[in-house]
């Protein structure tokens, strides 16, 4: 069964790093870092996480090799009537306008001072505009 | 604690989306929610001291990462590595984070299972810095109260308003 220093390792080779290169930027020594990957030293919740971080992986996965997801995959599909709007004009396909739900779902939170502003049809159009001019 | 937020119908249907049976003070009990949940990830991951790193735990707990653009050549560098992982919401990043906008967590739609399901992008440039612990906080008590996607992708946020939204002013509540 793999354990947390076997994880390590396996998202280090993924990320293409040395253990040389993860050590200096978790800011612990190579040799304990071995150790941690041959099973030979237990390693702290801090260092734990100063890995995580750098590795940009999951603390759950490392720990326990799953992750705890919020998943709205099985939420009904619903178009807002300007993305629709927006979605009839630029006559996108009912997949493009998806993608585009998608993508602005993606947005999960925003610190702001700006008003209370709901998505409008060229919000919308704007969004489409952006994403084509670097994804095409 | 202003009597609007504490009777607003957006309260109660979180306190009912995050699973608290009956209480006859929502925001009481949903920061006790929260707190919970905090220190359930301390006691998963003993051994942090400092807000700081009281902060970077529970950002990992939650599944986000901060990254920090303190000038637009790092909010420029932020953007690229997204887009380049096929995060199409980036391509919008420059105007997202407009002179108002603080900072704001995305989920990532094409990642590996092993990495974080969010980022957290802390907007500190120029006067904006001054902010910066408590945007990331802010962005916190959001995952930490999140239960239905949809509910949080349609709004903009206002903590100094009165017009505020009363999810986005629970959000500022200590």
């Amino acid at each position: 069964m793999p354990t947390t220093g076997d994880r390590i390792r396996e998202i280090r080779e993924k990320r293409k790093m040395t253990q040389d290169q993860l050590a200096q930027a978790a800011d612990l020594s190579k040799g304990f870092l071995s150790d941690v990957e041959n099973n030979k030293a237990n390693i702290s919740s801090q260092l734990l996480l100063r890995i995580a971080n750098v590795l940009g992986a999951s603390v759950d996965y490392l720990l326990q090799g799953k992750t705890k997801e919020t998943s709205s995959l099985k939420d009904p599909v619903i178009i807002p009537q300007e993305l629709s709007l927006a979605a009839e004009q630029l006559k996108l396909s009912y997949g493009e306008a998806l993608e585009l739900l998608e993508a602005h779902k993606s947005v999960v939170a925003r610190r702001s001072n700006k008003d209370l502003k709901s998505f409008s049809v060229e919000d919308w159009k704007e969004l489409h505009k952006a994403i084509k001019k670097v994804f095409g | 604690m202003p009597q609007r937020l504490k009777d607003s119908p957006q309260i109660w249907k979180l306190v009912r989306d995050l699973g608290i049976k009956t209480t006859p003070d929502p925001i009481a009990a949903i920061l006790h929610h929260c707190e919970q949940r905090i220190k359930k990830f301390l006691a998963d991951l003993p051994g942090s001291q400092t807000p700081s790193q009281l902060l970077d735990l529970v950002a990992a707990k939650l599944g986000t990462v901060f990254e920090v653009a303190r000038s637009d050549s790092e909010l420029h560098d932020i953007r690229q590595k997204y887009l380049s992982r096929g995060e199409k919401i980036f391509s919008r990043l420059n105007e997202d984070l407009a002179d108002e906008v603080y900072g704001i967590t995305f989920k990532l739609l094409n990642r590996e299972p092993w990495e974080l399901e969010y980022v957290s992008v802390i907007d500190c440039r120029g006067s904006k810095a001054a902010r910066a612990y408590y945007t990331k906080w802010h962005e916190i008590a959001h995952l930490l109260t999140q239960t239905d996607q949809m509910r949080l992708s349609f709004r903009r946020t206002h903590c100094e308003s009165d017009k505020r939204d009363p999810e986005e002013a629970l959000m500022c509540k200590r």
